[in-house]
């Protein structure tokens, strides 16, 4: 077990956004977190990722407690995150971002980092390496040096993917991945998730479009009104009448 | 002819110091957005330490700002610390800092007035001797200003292009969630910027200390003109704050020599105003 | 919330430590205590600007009272009808703010037992706002001015101790275009009002004489970062004096600016500056070549009637033992130290410490006072002060002698020694 959420609870005033929620995600596996807008998915990426502290319960990574970490901290631990609205930064070329992405994450040391000693140059060196790697693995290489300004919305989801798994992740979070992509993109960036847990890296996932959290998945978390409805594999949750009234029946009248 | 080049020079020499400060208050800006009304105040501050340890130490010029910088720096990451950061939170808004800018040009008004007292302070002679061509005096202290200012501003690029601590300035001021979410202890940034800003207002000051003389007033216009500079150049550009930084110091000297020092101000922000008509996020500004 | 909360704390610490700052930052001159024999006690108030530019303006005027409130308690206080009172002085910081000087003399006088009788007021705009309500309130006020239309008012109660900026221009006028013969002139001055007082008497009288005025610059000379950009511009004009009214640092770094720019003219300063000041900034070495400039003449180095020279040393060297011997030492300390002794001597002449109209009448026939030194020789029955100053010229570090500027040096106090 890689990931474990137990009774967690966040609140913003009056308002119970998650509540007692228990959750689990098995090293190596894609793990889909499912349920209609507003149901507290992208609230729970960002109490795991530190950005929200949570209100009470307990997050636990590699068998260590994280609760409260800040995102920073969360992230050299080897937890990382993409965003339903892509984030990457927007002044460099897609590969500048990669190799950022890396090299940050590198610990060379503070004084390494300012007067670029001898162990920094070597550490800047591996990352251009990793960082032409990575680009390959999400197939960004063709579009290396372009600006980000002049780059599709697929080629940025891609691109913020490439940036998350920069940080050398165990655990990778996709919020919404394929938001916005064509059909025929879509498909390319489920070949890429899944390559991602094929690399060993595990994938945690929030989605709304069924085809795909049904295709790629290995297990399902269904969550309403931030409370756990079901979790288990694609066939139990698929069957859930819970889940198919809430989240299902949804779908449809939309 | 001659009285062009002087201008132009005088021009340099002042864009010199116009540049290292607003440097310091872009970066502030672009990474923390933070309006750091005091950031004149710290440079007015930084001309009584350099003061302070010139007399009292006996240390050599050059010693002796970078003795400033670091006392500065140490002392800017301190004052964050303890004013800027606290000021910040889910409910804070641009007014929070702009009332810790307030509260902190009133203390250090008043401190400086009780460790220095009232009366202007002066160097004294420092690298006087003069060069003279085509009939335009340059004194040494004035061509080091900008040797000093350019070797600076060159020192700034590579260490935020090529290091990884700018490298994490630079991520930070694009976009502070994701430079979290890469690892980067984001407010760290911030007190290392915020540091960095006061001592380059700190070594602005430093240098042009032989000049000029060192009161409690000297700070004043370094705001004024350092929000002008980086409105122009666009908030938080680097680029814009150091073109923008000799762009004014070219206007205020031209100003002052070919059309009137009475009006210098009008001139200062109608060129301003003409800027943003034309490009509202100011030369370098996104978008 | 809880980050709020610490938010908010840390926001209010700030505010509080600046508050408490300023709070501190305003000394309280108060020096005496009763002793056994329980003499009675006089207050004497005061609000200069303390903080801001001007501090250095109020805290000479502190030093002059305080000097004189400490001798004349030293020497057993004020003997009113066979009774001892010793002085207490208050000194508030102003800002160089009326409303906040209001409040503070309001406080005062409301707080302070007895009721003081007089009062130094450092900043004409604080005055000019206590000027309607001191003679209801029965108190003396000194209101230290530049504007001479103070004291048409008819205020029996009020005195007035500045040189008027405009006589000051006269005189400086008048020596460059006399004594200097400088025809072709450049103002170069402050962008302050008192400033601009001074500059447009003094191009009023140059040009009067006949003197060319080729340029008129305005620069906030305090804060400037640079002087080569209008000194470049002046100097292209080819003056033969630059005229200025600024504080000496200033002063010598635009001289020694401008002689790197070629400029061989020369200066002429406002009252805002002695020579002996400028003298003392200028390293021995430039001196040599520095050309000539006039100033105000520093009391140590003025020819002086007889006896007046070691009177002033005397008196100089008492202050700087006192204060430090890198203080500033003029009229602005001296007026409120010698007023100090006429307020003692009116008081014990009169017999009264309570009746502010009998003593600010009797304080007239006081002046001078035995202890004073030569400045301030006499009070008019309008309520303004006469004091003298002199100008010196300069020239590549030699003193010539002293010139009046400002003030009748023939009605001269008679010294008593």
């Amino acid at each position: 077990m890689l990931l474990k959420v137990d009774n967690l609870v966040k609140s913003f005033g009056g308002l119970v956004a998650i509540d007692a929620l228990d959750l689990q995600v098995n090293k190596g596996e894609i793990f889909s977190i499912i349920g209609p807008n507003g149901a507290g998915k992208t609230t729970l990426f960002n109490v795991i990722s530190g950005k929200y502290r949570p209100s009470s319960g307990k997050i636990t990574f590699e068998g260590k407690d994280i609760t409260g970490l800040k995102p920073y901290n969360i992230a050299r631990r080897g937890i990382a995150r993409t965003f339903q609205v892509t984030a990457v930064f927007s002044q460099f070329t897609v590969f500048e971002n990669i190799v950022i992405g890396h090299q940050l994450h590198a610990k060379s040391g503070m004084f390494g980092a300012v007067f670029g000693t001898g162990q920094a140059h070597k550490d800047a060196r591996e990352s251009r390496e990793k960082s032409e790697k990575i680009l390959e693995f999400t197939g960004l290489t063709d579009i290396s040096d372009k600006p980000i300004a002049n780059t599709t919305q697929e080629e940025r989801k891609r691109l913020s993917i490439g940036l998350a798994l920069a940080t050398d992740p165990k655990l990778i979070l996709l919020d919404e991945p394929v938001s916005g992509v064509n059909m025929q993109e879509m498909d390319g960036i489920i070949d890429l998730i899944r390559k991602i847990r094929d690399a060993g890296i595990t994938v945690c996932l929030i989605e709304h479009k069924m085809r795909v959290v049904m295709g790629i998945s290995d297990r399902i978390l269904a969550i309403n009104y931030g409370k756990k409805i079901a979790e288990g594999t694609v066939k139990e949750v698929s069957s859930n009448q819970q889940v198919i009234d809430a989240y299902l029946g949804v779908k449809d009248a939309a | 002819m001659s009285m062009l080049l002087q201008t132009t020079i005088n021009g340099i020499v002042i864009g010199s110091a116009f540049s290292l400060v607003a440097l310091g208050l872009t970066m502030i800006w672009g990474i923390m957005h933070i309006s750091n009304f005091a950031h004149g105040s710290f440079y007015m501050i930084g001309g009584y330490v350099i003061w302070t340890i010139i007399t009292l130490l006996g240390v050599d010029f050059w010693l002796a700002i970078l003795i400033t910088a670091v006392v500065m720096a140490i002392f800017g990451a301190i004052v964050e610390r303890l004013t800027f950061r606290p000021a910040e939170g889910p409910f804070s808004t641009p007014l929070s800092s702009l009332i810790v800018s307030i509260g902190l040009i009133m203390i250090f008004n008043n401190s400086v007035l009780a460790i220095w007292g009232a009366r202007p302070e002066t160097l004294g002679a420092i690298n006087i001797q003069e060069f003279h061509f085509l009939n335009v005096t340059v004194t040494l202290q004035r061509v080091l200003i900008v040797v000093a200012a350019v070797i600076l501003i060159a020192l700034l690029q590579f260490f935020l292009k090529r290091t990884t601590l700018g490298m994490s300035i630079e991520a930070t001021a694009q976009n502070a969630e994701s430079a979290r979410l890469m690892g980067i202890n984001t407010s760290r940034v911030g007190s290392i910027v915020f540091a960095m800003g006061v001592s380059l207002a700190a070594i602005a000051a430093g240098l042009m200390a032989p000049l000029t003389n060192i009161n409690i007033g000297m700070g004043d216009h370094m705001t004024t003109y350092g929000f002008v500079i980086i409105i122009l150049g666009g908030m938080g550009s680097i680029p814009g704050a150091i073109i923008g930084g000799f762009i004014l110091g070219l206007i205020s000297s031209l100003s002052a020599t070919y059309l009137t020092a009475n009006y210098y101000e009008v001139i200062v922000f109608g060129v301003l105003i003409l800027i943003l008509a034309i490009k509202p996020t100011g030369l370098f500004g996104a978008k | 919330m809880k980050k709020l909360d610490k938010g908010l704390w840390m926001t209010a610490l700030t505010l509080v430590v600046a508050i408490t700052f300023l709070a501190g930052c305003a000394p309280s001159g108060g020096t005496t205590t009763s002793t056994a024999e329980q003499p009675g006690v006089v207050n004497i108030i005061m609000t200069v600007p303390l903080s801001g530019m001007l501090a250095s303006f109020g805290q000479e005027q502190q030093e002059g009272m305080q000097m004189a409130v400490d001798e004349i308690n030293a020497a057993g206080g004020v003997k009113v009808a066979g009774k001892n009172y010793l002085i207490k002085l208050t000194v508030m910081d102003d800002e160089f703010d009326a409303s906040k000087g209001e409040d503070e003399v309001d406080m005062m006088l409301e707080k302070l037992t007895p009721k003081p009788v007089f009062y130094w007021c450092g900043s004409d705009v604080v005055g000019k706002v206590i000027m309607d309500e001191n003679e209801k309130e029965n108190l003396i006020m000194e209101i230290v001015s530049s504007d001479k239309a103070v004291v048409s008012t008819g205020n029996k109660l009020l005195i007035r101790l500045e040189s008027d900026t405009r006589d000051v221009a006269k005189g400086f006028a008048n020596i460059t275009y006399d004594d200097m013969g400088c025809k072709k002139a450049i103002m170069l001055c402050g962008d302050d009002s008192a400033s601009g007082l001074y500059r447009d008497q003094w191009i009023e009288t140059y040009k009067s004489k006949g003197g060319q005025l080729l340029d008129s610059i305005d620069v906030d000379l305090f804060s400037t970062t640079d002087f080569y950009p209008f000194l470049t511009k002046a100097i292209a004009e080819n003056p033969d004096v630059i005229s200025t009214f600024a504080s000496a640092d200033s002063l010598v770094l635009m001289m020694t600016q401008a002689q790197q720019l070629g400029y061989k003219g020369k200066w002429v300063f406002g009252d805002v500056t002695e020579v002996g000041e400028v003298l003392h900034l200028i390293p021995a070495k430039a001196m040599q070549t520095m050309g000539t400039f006039c100033g105000v003449a520093a009391y140590e180095t003025a020819t002086l009637p007889e006896g007046q020279q070691t009177r002033f040393r005397a008196h100089i060297k008492k202050f700087h033992d006192k204060y430090g011997a890198d203080k500033l030492w003029g009229s602005i300390v001296t007026n409120p130290y010698e007023l100090c002794y006429a307020f003692k001597y009116a008081m014990e002449k009169t017999g009264t410490t309570t009746d502010a109209y009998a003593i600010r009448a009797a304080m007239a026939d006081a002046v001078p006072v035995p202890e004073g030194v030569y400045p301030f020789y006499k009070i008019n029955p309008d309520g303004s002060g006469e004091y003298c100053e002199f100008a010196n010229i300069c020239t590549n570090g030699v003193m010539g002698n002293s010139m009046v500027l400002y003030g009748d040096p023939s009605i001269a106090p008679k010294t008593s020694e």
